[in-house]
């Protein structure tokens, strides 16, 4: 059955980044230099195909884009300068807009200015109610102990709070995507078992980027990785042991030692991204879209400020480090709540997820040939 | 003839025969033959050392005759003529018997090629014996031309004779000059204007005072042979008769008829129209579809009558970048619209044409590549849609079956060989290939030349061809005719047919089975006469004449009977 | 004639100022003294037109006629067309000012660019009205290059009765042809068509044939050039060699042989091959003991001719030659392979070029046209392993030929070398034909089968069973001495792994390393190619800029054999108009402002 086209999804990715898909004069190159490029999955040339045409359910249930590391290899090649990697980076931006279903997300990749003014408006928003808390609960000169002026039991609470609600966002986009991806056309349709059999994937590639370390560069993963497991680090330490890495006087080494650790690896690797993007060192770091930019810009805050904030802390200056966490609060809480579900943090599921739909699609097929899975659903 | 001195010199053309034949035994076996005086074999007789060998030879051993023993003659008998002529020998005393085509590339086993080539051999020396001295013979060339069609082809090789100082009469069919090229806005890849191009042409033919134009005209009779024709063009009810010395066939192409392809229903769809249709919108500058309003959507179909099972199997070479230069001037007349590009290879070959076809992505064409022996199959709009119409194409690119939008489009039809072309033909005494074409002499090395001597074809008629090609041709015919003239004279080739007058008993059965029109009937003595100009002892009236009374020189039967004996 | 309203509009499709760009805002001053000028506009670079707003404009400007004045107008034509037609003027009454076309990049391009203007608002043809003068004319002529195309355009203008020069920079004339084996699409051998007229360009009384020589510089002006032609050390006597061999047979001395492209050895005095023209050995300096070791050491060929044909103390000379008309033919060199290391050519032994195939195929070359696999061999010499053609060696069982390499490509050239297309179709006819149960592929992005026979070609080659792979291939591999390649077929959506004993590259084509030195003595200019640009791509693709100087064959762009003959005999066409004239033409860089105006108000008022 035929599939329409509509010429005006070029346009519509153009401002995701994809400036330069129609100049695919497709030699095919790219496919052939990707080492990820296999059977049933061939990219980046065909979801490039996809998207010149405009065949946007395609694209929509198109796992490829997430299979795509972009180490810049086809770039690099293309006879036409038609910017493969560049265009599948767009594609998951898109995507990550497909799979949101607030439509919060569409807006804050399509224009700056909403992203901006997100940002801003819930960071004084932050800033204003834990003020109007901390000065009623507390005094502002005391940092910790009883009177403290922003309390971790409180700020536990809040984080709490708040990650469930992102999270239930989170999940509802991913269960989206689960959709579009898996459930919409039968031919995806995989046995429970099977997803129970492939779970082990999901958690691999969640924690190791087993696949992004075969590319062929591997300098791009390592970074990736150390930024990544520094994130997680800090996030499972403030999750889970907030008191124990807020509270004091006392320094907890089994905690802090990792604290540091993990504040040190964010701003180094964000350091050396910032630095990356800016110089154009890498293929990969020749187009840097606005959410980029904001992204790292937020991330290298947010440390800064926490460092800063248990520094001054340790130091004995209660009210500066009050201050400093009132600020450090600011920018995480706008960070989280933009970046995770709606925007660039969101690829940290949806990658090992697409990894596991990958897998899972495979088996679908596999069982298809041996004639486990009946014809009829195929049809 | 017992006392003849006869040299045989057989040739290893490096591998190519010494793989298969003994050369130094056919060398040797010759030398029993009685008459020969010295055979010789060597890796290559064409080049210097070969010849000189012959020269050395000629001179310092006395052979009266010659054989040479090595490829077709076609290929290399001019050269060992002239090296008999070096040597003060009669060129005609040679005779070559062909070991290469004939034999070491067309047989495996050594032993009976060796004997073959022995045979030719053979063959070769018994002919030459009876071979006789035969003198070059020149005849005048007159410097005016006639030029056969008032393209962009024609009126270039008209301007380049007549600005070298010589008469052209111009033969134009229709009623205005410029071709098929006038009815062009712009030229790819550079989108230069085609009307000031066709237009300085124009300007300076009509002014050139060597040029005559006859317009609506049309060439009745051509006659006549290399340097003196005689033709008469009917123009304007009367036929004016005209002396010149050569002719140039310009008479270009037509293009294809697009309501032959069924699918595209060109004809009945007002929204379906050919390339050359649209290029008159573009001129009027109202590019609109059958309903009269601008088009959303405009589709370019490439290859239609093209690279096609059904219609013409070869390529029409221009289509692909006019395509493209569509692309540019739909997106500069109506720059909201989208322009998609069905094409089956991109042929952008020519300078600066890639670059052009990525200029074409960059201002948004879409393109589609489809099959060849396949057609895009046109599909209804429902009431919700934007669009006149879909078209359906199996896109192998997505591996999808994809239906896009379209309220126009454009048929990028090719060109094919004019109706008229096999009259052409007859007229001027030139063949045609399969498509109908013009056949040129040689495909590589000649391919403005033609079987006839004298008349030359450029441009279209030949094959699909873009403007600067064309006008190469063009020029490449003006540079034989022009060396003629510089000449003053022709060398026509002593090798020709001659009628014995006493035996000729005037049955004309020869007048109308000679090809090349060279035998006249002398009404008076009722005797038939060949014009040895126009003779390319072919031999056809030899054979047919009742009464022997035709001689081929070169090919008299003692010579043919000898050498059939020789090989026998 | 009725009074016009003429708006003239200069637009340009991105800012930045090229060498050859006009300055426009004195061209909009220019514009504005000439005749029934209403108004003159310079638009913004780069920006798109809105014919519905030009159309307003036009309208209450009350224009009649629009003059359009760009390095390329016609890009901006259309939209005025519609302009002119929404705003109900006549769509056709647009007159184009093209200065690229026109030739901006000779002399100062604002002046040209006025002319050009003036032309186009008087409508007149700008080539009726820039006639540069006619010059006196030496009858001879001179041709640099001994390819085809050179030899076509000597031929044409020797039978005339006209005196030649070909100046060939190697020992011998035939160029690149004369290396084929056989050529598309009727696959007749390429020596077979070729000898006989490289033997006719020997024999030729008008022709005088200066091989193992260099144009070293050139004087003088349109219709009377001096010309200094370095003849190179030869170190043999032409007129004594008789070719016998016996000075090569001796040679101690082995090195790469040119004309076979580097897969076999030639000697240190050699002949290129069988046929040369001229049909004498050469002795290469560089390579030879005797000559390195000033007379100290070898010197056996010497001793070993006969003739004493070989004469060490020979000389450069430096011969100068007036002549009229000079013609270009200096032809191509093959992209190297080497800049694409994803082919791994140079590294894996069976990884050849295009040039390295015509020679294995050859059946003049050193494996008796044999397709064979580089096999490892003991150089007894140099007692070293080295990779080389057996002509007993393993046959291969798969060969597969990779389209478009440094061809169509960003990174390399961006431009379509035009006949590689059809090569590669030839060779796998000629791989079937050679080795009947090996399997072929051929890698593709666009099948460019244009010429007369072509399309045919390609049609007999899918029925031979060679597989026709749509897609560039991308990577070669080696592992455990199998070669390896990857590619995908986009047609049929698959990526595509396969073992094959031999891959061969479809190298594109280069201007020779020398066409920029040679464009600078003779004041030529190249395109971003290298190519040399002709002065008219339409209708003039053969004359350049200058005066009695002319372009054929692939100098000018890539070309087979067919379309470098025809430009050759056009070129010849060319020279010999100004010889039958008796008048040379100058170079249209000369022509002034002042001339070009004053000729074309006039022509304006007839």
């Amino acid at each position: 059955m035929a599939v329409q086209a509509d010429p005006r999804l070029v346009a519509e990715l153009e401002t995701y980044g994809a400036q330069d898909v129609l100049k695919c004069y497709h030699c095919g190159n790219c496919t052939a230099v990707c080492p990820f490029s296999k059977e049933p999955f061939i990219f980046p040339r065909k979801s490039m195909r996809y998207l010149q045409m405009g065949l946007r359910e395609k694209l929509k249930a198109n796992l490829e884009p997430w299979l795509c590391y972009y180490c810049g290899e086809c770039s690099e090649q293309c006879p036409r300068e038609a910017e493969p990697g560049e265009t599948m980076m767009s594609m998951r931006r898109w995507l990550t807009a497909q799979y949101d279903f607030t439509g919060i997300s569409n807006l804050l990749y399509r224009s700056w200015w909403a992203e901006l003014a997100g940002i801003l408006l819930i960071a004084l928003a932050t800033g204003f109610g834990f003020w109007k808390f901390g000065t009623s609960v507390g005094d502002i000169h005391v940092y910790d102990g009883p009177n403290a002026f922003l309390p971790s039991s409180a700020i536990h609470a809040f984080d709490w709070t708040m990650a469930t609600i992102l999270g239930t966002f989170l999940l509802v986009n991913c269960v989206r995507m689960w959709w579009m991806t898996m459930g919409k056309d039968p031919r995806t349709r995989a046995t429970p078992g099977m997803y129970v059999h492939r779970l082990g994937q999901l958690l691999l590639h969640f924690f190791t980027q087993k696949r992004y370390s075969e590319c062929d560069k591997k300098a791009p993963w390592r970074l990736h990785i150390v930024l990544m497991l520094s994130y997680v680090t800090m996030l499972v330490l403030i999750m889970f042991f907030l008191p124990v890495v807020q509270a004091g006087p006392a320094i907890n080494w089994w905690a802090h030692a990792l604290g540091y650790a993990a504040s040190a690896g964010l701003i180094v690797t964000v350091a050396m991204a910032l630095v990356g993007r800016i110089r154009k060192s890498q293929t990969h770091y020749k187009h840097s879209h606005e959410t980029d930019w904001i992204f790292l810009a937020m991330l290298l805050y947010v440390a800064v400020t926490g460092v800063l904030q248990h520094a001054l802390h340790r130091l004995g200056h209660p009210y500066a480090a009050n201050i400093t966490y009132l600020a450090h609060l600011m920018g995480v809480v706008p960070m989280l709540v933009l970046e995770v579900p709606f925007s660039k943090w969101a690829h940290m599921c949806y990658r090992p997820l697409a990894m596991y739909f990958a897998a899972l699609q495979i088996d679908v097929m596999e069982a298809r040939e041996a004639g486990a899975v009946p014809e009829t659903r195929t049809a | 003839m017992d006392n003849q001195k006869i040299g045989v010199y057989v040739c290893n053309c490096g591998t190519n025969i010494k793989k298969v034949v003994d050369c130094d035994e056919v060398a040797a076996k010759a030398l029993e033959q009685d008459g020969v005086v010295c055979a010789k074999s060597y890796k290559y007789m064409c080049s210097n050392p070969g010849q000189e060998m012959i020269i050395k030879d000629i001179k310092e051993q006395g052979l009266d005759r010659v054989v040479v023993s090595a490829c077709s003659p076609r290929m290399h008998e001019a050269t060992f003529r002239g090296a008999l002529a070096k040597a003060g020998l009669n060129p005609y005393f040679l005779e070559m018997a062909n070991i290469r085509e004939q034999c070491s590339w067309v047989h495996v086993d050594p032993r009976a090629a060796t004997d073959k080539a022995s045979d030719l051999t053979r063959g070769a020396v018994r002919r030459v014996v009876h071979h006789e001295a035969l003198e070059k013979r020149f005849v005048d060339m007159c410097p005016a031309t006639l030029v056969i069609g008032g393209g962009i082809t024609g009126l270039t090789a008209a301007l380049e004779l007549a600005e070298s100082g010589n008469q052209v009469y111009l033969v134009e069919q229709s009623d205005r000059l410029g071709g098929n090229l006038a009815n062009v806005d712009l030229t790819a890849p550079y989108l230069d204007s085609a009307r000031d191009l066709i237009r300085e042409r124009i300007l300076r033919a009509t002014r050139n005072p060597n040029i005559t134009v006859f317009m609506n005209a049309k060439v009745e009779s051509l006659d006549g042979y290399v340097g003196n024709f005689r033709a008469r063009i009917a123009a304007d009810g009367e036929t004016v008769p005209v002396e010149i010395g050569s002719v140039v066939v310009a008479t270009g192409y037509k293009p294809f008829d697009a309501s032959r392809v069924k699918a595209f229903g060109h004809g009945t769809n007002p929204n379906v129209i050919t390339s050359f249709e649209f290029e008159a919108m573009l001129r009027k500058g109202r590019i609109v579809t059958g309903q009269g309003r601008p088009p959303r959507y405009v589709t370019v179909i490439h290859c239609v009558g093209s690279r096609s099972e059904e219609f013409h199997p070869y390529c029409s070479r221009v289509c692909c970048m006019t395509a493209l230069k569509y692309g540019q001037e739909i997106k500069a007349a109506l720059p909201d619209a989208f322009v998609y590009d069905l094409y089956i290879d991109m042929h952008a070959f020519g300078k600066g044409c890639e670059d052009f076809y990525k200029q074409a992505s960059e201002i948004r064409t879409i393109f589609m590549m489809f099959q060849k022996n396949t057609a895009p199959q046109i599909v209804a709009a429902g009431p919700k849609d934007d669009c006149e119409m879909f078209l359906r194409v199996d896109d192998k690119l997505s591996g999808e079956e994809v239906d896009i939008p379209t309220d126009l489009i454009v048929l990028m039809v090719g060109m094919e060989a004019r109706e008229d072309s096999g009259e052409v033909a007859r007229l001027v005494n030139i063949s045609r290939d399969k498509d109908g074409w013009f056949i040129e002499s040689h495909p590589k090395l000649d391919p403005v030349a033609t079987t006839t001597d004298g008349v030359y074809i450029a441009g279209c008629c030949q094959s699909p061809k873009d403007i600067n090609e064309s006008v190469a041709q063009a020029r490449a015919a003006t540079a034989r005719i022009m060396a003629k003239i510089a000449k003053g004279r022709i060398e026509v080739d002593a090798v020709f047919a001659e009628v014995n007058q006493d035996d000729c008993s005037g049955c004309r059965v020869c007048n109308d089975l000679c090809p090349y029109g060279a035998i006249d009937f002398d009404p008076e003595a009722k005797r038939s006469n060949v014009i040895s100009a126009m003779c390319k002892a072919c031999g056809a009236c030899v054979t047919a004449c009742p009464s022997a009374a035709i001689k081929g020189r070169h090919f008299t039967d003692e010579q043919i009977f000898a050498q059939i004996e020789g090989v026998l | 004639m009725s009074q016009l309203r003429i708006g003239v509009y200069f637009c340009s499709r991105r800012n930045g100022a090229s060498a050859s760009a006009p300055d426009t805002r004195a061209l909009a001053t220019y514009a504005a003294t000439l005749p029934q000028v209403a108004e003159v506009k310079i638009l913004a670079a780069g920006a798109s037109l809105d014919p519905a707003a030009l159309a307003k404009e036009l309208a209450s400007r009350k224009l009649t006629t629009v003059v359009i004045g760009a390095q390329s107008p016609g890009y901006f034509k259309t939209a005025f067309t519609r302009a002119m037609a929404l705003a109900g003027l006549d769509p056709e009454a647009i007159r184009l000012a093209s200065f690229r076309e026109h030739g901006a990049g000779y002399g100062d391009p604002t002046e040209r660019a006025k002319a050009v203007v003036a032309c186009a608002v008087l409508d007149v043809p700008f080539a009726l009205a820039a006639v540069p003068d006619r010059t006196p004319m030496h009858p001879d002529t001179l041709v640099i290059g001994g390819g085809i195309a050179g030899i076509q355009t000597a031929l044409e203008i020797a039978d005339a009765g006209k005196k030649v020069y070909l100046v060939e920079r190697s020992p011998t004339i035939g160029g690149h042809m004369a290396m084929f084996d056989k050529t598309f699409p009727t696959l007749d051998c390429a020596a077979c068509i070729l000898t006989p007229k490289m033997v006719a360009v020997d024999q030729h009384e008008n022709i005088q044939l200066m091989t193992w020589s260099e144009v070293e510089s050139v004087a003088g002006k349109p219709g009377d050039y001096q010309v200094k032609i370095r003849k190179k050390a030869r170190y043999v006597d032409l007129d004594a060699c008789v070719a016998c061999n016996d000075c090569s047979a001796i040679c101690p001395v082995t090195v790469t042989s040119e004309f076979d492209s580097g897969i076999a050895t030639r000697k240190a005095i050699y002949i290129p091959f069988p046929q040369a023209i001229p049909n004498g050995f050469v002795l290469d300096a560089e390579n030879c003991t005797w000559i390195q070791s000033e007379g100290t050491k070898c010197g056996a060929c010497v001793k070993k001719c006969s003739k004493e044909a070989i004469h060490f103390d020979d000389k450069d000379e430096v011969v100068e030659v007036t002549v009229g008309n000079i013609v270009v033919a200096t032809g191509f060199e093959t992209f190297d392979a080497r800049r694409m290391d994803r082919y791994g050519y140079g590294t894996f032994p069976n990884v050849l070029t295009a040039l390295e195939f015509e020679r294995l195929t050859n059946a003049s070359g050193p494996t008796g046209g044999n397709i064979v696999m580089k096999t490892k061999k003991l150089n007894k010499r140099t007692k070293q392993e080295e990779w080389v053609f057996d002509p007993d060696g393993p046959r291969p069982k798969s060969v597969a030929i990779i389209h478009c390499v440094g061809s169509r490509d960003r990174n390399y050239n961006p431009y379509c070398s035009r006949v590689c297309c059809m090569y590669s179709l030839k060779f796998a006819h000629l791989v079937k034909e050679k080795l009947h149960d090996a399997k072929c592929y051929e890698f593709y992005i666009d099948m460019r089968a244009f010429g007369k026979g072509y399309e045919e070609f390609f049609e007999r080659i899918k029925e031979e069973g060679i597989h026709v792979v749509r897609g560039r291939s991308a990577k070669v591999k080696e592992v455990g001495g199998q070669l390896l390649l990857r590619g995908e077929d986009i047609v049929d959506d698959k990526v595509l792994e396969m073992p094959v004993d031999m891959v061969l590259l479809a190298v594109g084509l280069e201007p020779d390393a020398g066409s920029g030195d040679l464009a600078r003595k003779l004041g030529l200019s190249r395109d971003e190619g290298g190519w040399y640009t002709e002065s008219d791509y339409n209708i003039d693709p053969t004359g350049t800029h200058r005066g009695g100087i002319f372009v054929a064959g692939t100098c000018q762009g890539p070309k087979d054999i067919p379309d470098t003959v025809a430009q050759a005999s056009s070129v010849a066409a060319a020279v010999l108009k100004t010889i039958l004239r008796e008048q040379g033409t100058g170079s249209q860089g000369d022509v002034t402002l002042a001339s070009i105006e004053n000729l074309a108000r006039q022509l304006a008022e007839i």
